[in-house]
C-alpha cells in the first residue's frame, strides 16, 4: 500500500465512521418502524431481554448490495436477536432519490412479501422479527458515520463499539462467502475477543436527505 | 455438430455478459468495441506514476449504482477539459463479475473510447490496497499525485467545480516535480 497523504484540507467530502470502542451515538432520537410505531436505540435496546449488545444495520431498500445480503442481514438478525442481542436496520436514503427506498417498500421487505413491479422474485424471502426503522433526517447515519448501504455496527451491552463492516465476503456467494459478522457475535457471546473487527464491503453510498 | 457447439457457447458467453440488460440490437457492435481491462489495486497507483501528470483522478464508478451515472457525464467533461492541463483521468468500475455487459454498454452510451478498467480481486482487499480509511461506498473519487498517493477522496458524488476548486488548491500546495520518464 502507498503512502497515503491527507492533504491538509481533508475536510469536507470524507465520511469518518465511528471507532472500535467509542460509544453509541444519538441513542433518544426516535425513528419510525415498519409497525408505525415510533422506537429509539435506546429502546430497541431494551426489547426482548437483549442484555448482550445491539447491532444496528443501516440499509436501504434499493441497493443491489442491500439486496444481494438481503436474506442473510434478516436471518442474521432474527438469529441473534434470540441470543440476547437487540437488533435494527435503519434506512437513512432519502426516498425522494429512489422511490424504493419509501415507507411502503420497507414495510414490504420487512414482511418478505415480492415487492418488485417487474414481477420479478422479491430479494426478501425471509420475515424480519426485528424493527426497520426510518432515519428521517439522516442524521442517525450521519452521527455512526455510516457511509453506505449495507453496513453494520454492533456494539456490546455497555455501547462500546466493537464491529463495523461487512456481514461477510461475499455478497453473491453466499455458500462461500466467510461470514465475518457471524464469527464475530459467535466470538463475542463466547467472552472471546473479536478478531476481524473491521472487514469491508463494496456497497452504495447513502443518499442523506437534505437538512432543511 | 462443432458448429452447434461453437454457436451454443457463443450465445452462451453473450448472454453471460449481459446479465440483467438486453443490449439494442443496433448497439451491439458499439459495445463490443469497449476496452475495458481488469486492474489490480496496486496497478491503479501505477497509472499515477505512469500517466506522467501531475495529478491523476481516479473514479470509482459501477453500472447499477445511479448517483455513479449521474456524476459521469460531468466527469468525462471535465477529463476532456484538463486533457492538456497536467491531469489524467481513469475511470475504474467496481461492477460484479457477470455485469460486464451493463458496464460496457454504459461506457458505450456515455461515448468512452479510450481504455477503462474494472476491479480485479476480493472487494475487501481491494478497498483496503486503495485506502485503509475507504468504507467501500460508490461513488468515490480520488485525486493521486504523480508517486501515486492519495491526496484527496471524495465520498460521494463529485462536480466538476469541486474538481477544478481542489485541483487549483494542490497545485498551489503539491511541490512541482519534474516529469519523469514514460
Amino acid at each position: 500500500m502507498k503512502n497515503i497523504l491527507i492533504a491538509a484540507a481533508f475536510s469536507m467530502s470524507p465520511l469518518f465512521a465511528l471507532s472500535l470502542q467509542e460509544k453509541m451515538p444519538e441513542m433518544n432520537v426516535k425513528m419510525k418502524n415498519v409497525d408505525g410505531k415510533e422506537l429509539t436505540l435506546a429502546q430497541i435496546k431494551g426489547m426482548k431481554n437483549a442484555t448482550k449488545g445491539t447491532l444496528v444495520v443501516f440499509t436501504c431498500n434499493h441497493c443491489p448490495y442491500a439486496q444481494a445480503w438481503w436474506d442473510r442481514m434478516v436471518t442474521l438478525g432474527n438469529e441473534y436477536s434470540k441470543k440476547g442481542i437487540a437488533v435494527v436496520a435503519i434506512n437513512s436514503n432519502d426516498p425522494q432519490e429512489d422511490s424504493q427506498d419509501d415507507f411502503e417498500h420497507m414495510k414490504a421487505a420487512a414482511i418478505a412479501k415480492p415487492i418488485l413491479p417487474s414481477g420479478k422474485a422479491s430479494y426478501a424471502n425471509v420475515k424480519m422479527d426485528f424493527p426497520y426503522v426510518i432515519d428521517s433526517t439522516s442524521n442517525i447515519a450521519k452521527s455512526f458515520g455510516a457511509s453506505k448501504t449495507p453496513e453494520f455496527f454492533f456494539f456490546n451491552n455497555k455501547d462500546a463499539l466493537l464491529y463495523h463492516g461487512a456481514i461477510d465476503s461475499d455478497a453473491h456467494d453466499s455458500k462461500n462467502a466467510k461470514p465475518f459478522l457471524k464469527i464475530a457475535l459467535n466470538d463475542y457471546l463466547s467472552g472471546k475477543r473479536i478478531a476481524e473487527a473491521e472487514p469491508k464491503a463494496l456497497g452504495c453510498m447513502i443518499r442523506f436527505r437534505s437538512s432543511n | 455438430m462443432k458448429r452447434v457447439f461453437l454457436t451454443f457457447v457463443l450465445i452462451s458467453s453473450f448472454w453471460a455478459c449481459t446479465r440483467g440488460i438486453k443490449i439494442p440490437s443496433g448497439q451491439k457492435a458499439e459495445v463490443e468495441k469497449i476496452q475495458i481491462k481488469p486492474i489490480h489495486a496496486k496497478d491503479i497507483f501505477k497509472l499515477a506514476e505512469s500517466n506522467n501528470a501531475k495529478f491523476t483522478i481516479v473514479n470509482f464508478w459501477a453500472s447499477w449504482c445511479q448517483p455513479c451515472r449521474h456524476e459521469f457525464p460531468e466527469l468525462l467533461k471535465f477529463k476532456s477539459a484538463y486533457l492538456n492541463k497536467d491531469v489524467a483521468f481513469e475511470f475504474v468500475s467496481v461492477d460484479f463479475e457477470g455485469d460486464l455487459g451493463d458496464a460496457k454498454l454504459f461506457l458505450s452510451q456515455q461515448g468512452v473510447h479510450f481504455l477503462t478498467y474494472i476491479k480485479s480481486g476480493d472487494d475487501q482487499s481491494f478497498i483496503n490496497e486503495i485506502d485503509k480509511k475507504w468504507q467501500g461506498a460508490l461513488p468515490t473519487t480520488f485525486i493521486l499525485n504523480k508517486k501515486g498517493n492519495i491526496l484527496f477522496r471524495y465520498d460521494g458524488p463529485v462536480t466538476s467545480a469541486d474538481l477544478e476548486k481542489k485541483i487549483s488548491e494542490l497545485t498551489k500546495s503539491e511541490p512541482s516535480q519534474k516529469k519523469s520518464r514514460k
